[in-house]
């Protein structure tokens, strides 16, 4: 509660409406929205074009409100990090509290939209991935092992799951393996980041796993997790929620990712931990790997989704021989 | 009762611009309950709402 006597807490800072959208991480959400529509159409039946357009409003309401209550938790670190250190709380222009109420009031309004507009099932599913995000990976893991973006990366990939769910009313094995895609992507992702922004992980304290296992152990996990999310972006082929687009999207991105991948195991990105520059693709010298692998995956997401959308959306599926267990699941 | 505090032009500004952010966020929220109500309902009474 605020002290009276305290004058700082009475100072009015000139906080704008941006500040609070900038609380709802418009990338992440960008990301969240595409990711929930692909699953939502590429699910089998069909969904009220103006219910599922709310739906995943209020989806992506749902992925702010996590990135709010995210901004509210880690707003010390946040400080710390050059990458973050400009967000709005850390740059003081918005009280955490703030942040939390707004959080928790978009929390609810998200979940209950969802579950107006498409089933139960759907909000309580985006109940859960916020909880999840908030409490499981922000709360728990981030500050704690250096698997947190590993077990954390679920709340990312949730999205594509509660679209089907917002379609079916609940879920099987193709929204699992469109989960599994996206669990599978975050790491290789978060470590490539993290190799060339060490230094401001291990600044603020996180244990990030170039901080507590090293660069190289990293690079090489990088490069698993490659190996396995190319695998596993093969999958839909097999089920038949992938078609041709998918198949020849998958292949070309796939080899281009993994080829990144080993440029990353053989380069020394992330040995040097001096400064991190502030701007998120900025590089010192020998971590241009990592910067390439971090900027590719963010594309090569995102092609292996518009390619199921393309698909599933402007009817462009075309089902493969390989796609064996079609009919089966 | 006063609280005795005297906003700069700038604050003032802030504060108008969240008003009507606020304003704009439960008018939409609004139009979204109701669409989303009658929806709902004209599925119930097998309307088609698209056509």
């Amino acid at each position: 509660m605020a002290d009276i006597g305290n004058t700082e807490a009475y100072e009015i800072r000139p906080a704008l409406p941006a500040d609070f959208i900038a609380l709802l991480k418009p990338r992440v959400m960008s990301l969240v929205v595409f990711t929930a529509l692909v699953g939502m159409l590429a699910a089998p039946g069909s969904v009220d074009p103006v219910l599922g357009v709310i739906s995943i409003f209020a989806i992506a309401l749902g992925a702010g409100a996590a990135g709010a209550l995210n901004m509210w938790y880690d707003a010390d670190i946040d400080a710390k990090m050059s990458r973050t250190a400009k967000r709005p709380i850390p740059a003081k222009r918005l009280h955490a509290k703030d942040a939390l109420a707004f959080g928790m009031f978009l929390s609810l309004i998200s979940v209950m939209m969802l579950a107006a507009s498409a089933n139960y099932f759907a909000a309580g599913f985006l109940a859960f991935t916020i909880f999840f995000y908030v409490v499981i990976y922000s709360m728990w893991l981030k500050r704690r092992t250096p698997q947190n973006i590993v077990i954390g990366g679920a709340a990312g990939a949730f999205p594509p799951m509660i679209g089907w769910a917002v379609a079916t009313g609940g879920m099987d094995i193709n929204s699992f393996i469109l989960f599994a895609i996206i669990m599978l992507w975050t790491p290789p992702h978060f470590w490539a980041l993290a190799l060339y922004k060490r230094s401001d992980y291990a600044a603020a304290g996180i244990p990030m796993m170039p901080v507590v296992k090293g660069a190289k152990s990293t690079r090489l996990q990088i490069f698993i997790y490659a190996i396995l999310l190319t695998a596993t972006v093969s999958l839909p082929v097999f089920t038949g929620l992938g078609g041709v687009v998918y198949a020849i999207t998958a292949i070309i991105s796939g080899a281009m990712f993994l080829l990144l991948s080993y440029r990353v195991l053989s380069s020394r990105a992330g040995d040097d931990p001096g400064t991190a520059k502030a701007d998120l693709y900025a590089v010192k010298k020998g971590d241009k790997a990592a910067r390439n692998l971090f900027a590719f995956s963010i594309i090569y997401l995102f092609v292996i989704f518009a390619a199921l959308l393309v698909e599933h959306g402007f009817g462009a599926h075309v089902s493969l021989p390989f796609a064996v267990f079609q009919g089966a699941l | 009762m006063s609280e005795g505090i005297t906003l700069t032009p700038e604050q003032e500004k802030a504060r108008k611009l969240r008003s009507l952010a606020i304003a704009f966020g439960l008018f939409g929220f609004v139009a979204v309950v109701f669409t989303v109500t009658v929806y709902r309902k004209m599925q119930e009474l097998g309307i088609d709402a698209v056509s």
